[in-house]
């Protein structure tokens, strides 16, 4: 298949950023992040399952302050991504497209998650 | 072109057909999210701590044992599936979108079998 150059709507560039629209692409930041999130939970259980050793490196390297600055952004984005993909499932049911609505739902999104956050690492 | 061309055109896309299964999978895959990964994320507040001997018993009791593979089968196949969207959005070659597509299809299954052959491993090893 030849790559044609096709005609391009306006991106990023071009717009003003409203909240809905850097909630859309934090949507997508945080999945890719948490993809790599994801990794690091199969290397917790891959350790945790045959090297003692391995789980101890790995802990050390979790618990310095790299580590839970890594852990820190990574359950922000995580409870991010769960409120935003909770208002996803609430839009396709077709629901809650409006203009005031959509922009509430962008503030409820990010209050909750900032919230969730904090929670999380005080009761932590 | 008249609509039934331009229907058969679409559908013949190799990125559109199977659309709607993965379209599906998503939600279906982010509803259990929303159960695995919220009982997991309860569950890392209520550890003593990180240490390994607790770690290998709370991993290895069947009830955690059950949920952390639910949770691990829905992330890989949702992260797999959020993935794809992005390199279909941003690769704008064919062939290398292809190549790209099933590196991660690979990629995400490889984890998915460490994922599980850990989780076992943990469960037989601490009964």
């Amino acid at each position: 298949m030849a790559n044609r150059p096709r005609p391009l709507s306006p991106h990023l560039t071009i717009y003003r950023w409203p909240l809905t629209m850097i909630l859309s692409i934090m949507h997508r930041v945080t999945g890719a992040a948490l993809s790599l999130g994801m990794i690091v939970f199969i290397l917790w259980l891959l350790t945790i399952a045959f090297s003692q050793n391995g789980y101890n490196f790995f802990l050390s390297i979790m618990e310095s302050r790299l580590g839970q600055l890594a852990l820190f952004l990574w359950s922000f984005a995580f409870f991010l991504h769960f409120c935003n993909g909770i208002r996803h499932l609430y839009w396709d049911t077709g629901r809650g497209f409006d203009k005031d609505k959509v922009e509430l739902s962008a503030r409820l999104v990010i209050f909750g998650s900032v919230i969730l956050t904090i929670f999380f690492w005080l009761v932590k | 072109m008249n609509y039934k061309s331009f229907l058969n055109i679409l559908f013949n896309n190799p990125l559109v057909k199977g659309a709607s299964a993965h379209w599906w999978s998503q939600r279906l895959t982010a509803v259990f999210l929303i159960v695995f990964g919220g009982w997991f994320l309860i569950s890392l507040t209520t550890f003593d701590s990180y240490q390994y001997a607790e770690m290998r018993s709370w991993a290895g009791y069947p009830l955690n044992f059950m949920m952390l593979i639910l949770l691990g089968l829905s992330l890989t196949y949702h992260s797999c599936l959020g993935l794809d969207v992005i390199i279909e959005d941003y690769i704008h070659q064919a062939s290398q979108r292809k190549s790209c597509l099933y590196l991660n299809k690979k990629i995400h299954l490889i984890l998915s079998i460490i994922l599980i052959v850990s989780l076992i491993v943990i469960y037989y090893g601490a009964i």
